[in-house]
């Protein structure tokens, strides 16, 4: 930090500067962990849907094959794509909103972003409740650091999705 | 009319150039005598909010108005979107910087 820094800096606690800004493309600020939250949610729920497909029964025809694969299919895409849009979510808070500064306070905050992307694929190729749920956790430590720096407390909760599974929310109504 | 005013930077599409929370001292009276070069660091009044300031650098001059960028132009809202800004929204060339 240059003496100069220093000496405006003391300047602006006496009397503030005004802000110049260096507008970025959007001026946005519209973040929210919410929807890689519901992602996550999503997935655990369509994990516990496809274990509940009822199974052809032995000497079943091709007929309740096709249907029971259609289902199956139908479920798994669902789960895929929702696995991916948590990853792509979570990818938005840490390219675009975190800041270094961010990092600095939560530093766990890297590894977690790292630990959603790979559970997030795992989410994908597997069929394993639990693993859906460690997706969730880290999420939701992802959403903890978030509301941190916006200084919102949360508290953890279970919301009626059928998914059995805490979430993190803000408080800030 | 004291000619320095100092501004504190806040977003990112001045970097590297700036940063958030680096200071910039403007010269208002910078365009008194000769007007803006291509090239300038300049602070203006913000062309979609006129309570608010914009700093940015002069990429073109034209009669009675210059198109602004940002250094990091791939993140920067600038005269690509708001167009080019009048010459009178400019409120000086930055004379100096103060890095965090």
């Amino acid at each position: 930090m240059s003496a100069l820094h220093r000496v405006l800096r003391w300047m602006d606690r006496v009397s503030p500067a005004p802000v110049a800004y260096a507008h970025c493309d959007i001026p946005c600020g519209i973040y929210d962990p919410h929807h890689a939250q519901l992602a996550a949610h999503t997935v655990i729920r369509m994990i516990d849907l496809i274990e509940q497909i009822p199974k052809p029964a032995a000497g079943a025809g091709p007929k309740e094959w096709d249907t029971y694969a259609s289902k199956v299919s139908r479920h798994t895409a669902t789960k895929e794509q929702h696995a991916e849009l948590a990853k792509h979510e979570v990818r938005i808070l840490w390219g675009d909103y975190f800041k270094p500064e961010h990092a600095q306070q939560h530093p766990e905050l890297h590894e977690t972003v790292w630990k959603v992307l790979k559970l997030g694929s795992k989410g994908r190729q597997e069929l394993d409740r639990k693993q859906g749920e460690e997706l969730l956790e880290a999420i939701n430590k992802i959403a903890e650091i978030f509301w941190k720096t916006k200084n919102v407390p949360t508290v953890r909760a279970k919301p009626p999705y059928n998914t059995n599974a805490e979430t993190v929310v803000p408080k800030y109504a | 009319m004291f000619p320095i005013a100092r501004f504190r930077v806040d977003d990112r599409s001045m970097e590297p150039t700036l940063s958030p929370g680096d200071y910039v001292l403007v010269n208002r009276w910078s365009y008194a005598l000769h007007g803006p070069v291509q090239g300038d660091l300049v602070v203006a009044r913000d062309p979609e909010n006129p309570t608010r300031h914009v700093v940015k650098r002069i990429a073109d001059v034209a009669d009675g108005s210059v198109y602004l960028v940002g250094d990091n132009a791939a993140l920067s809202r600038d005269s690509r979107t708001y167009g080019a800004v009048p010459r009178d929204l400019l409120v000086g060339r930055v004379w100096s910087t103060a890095k965090r």
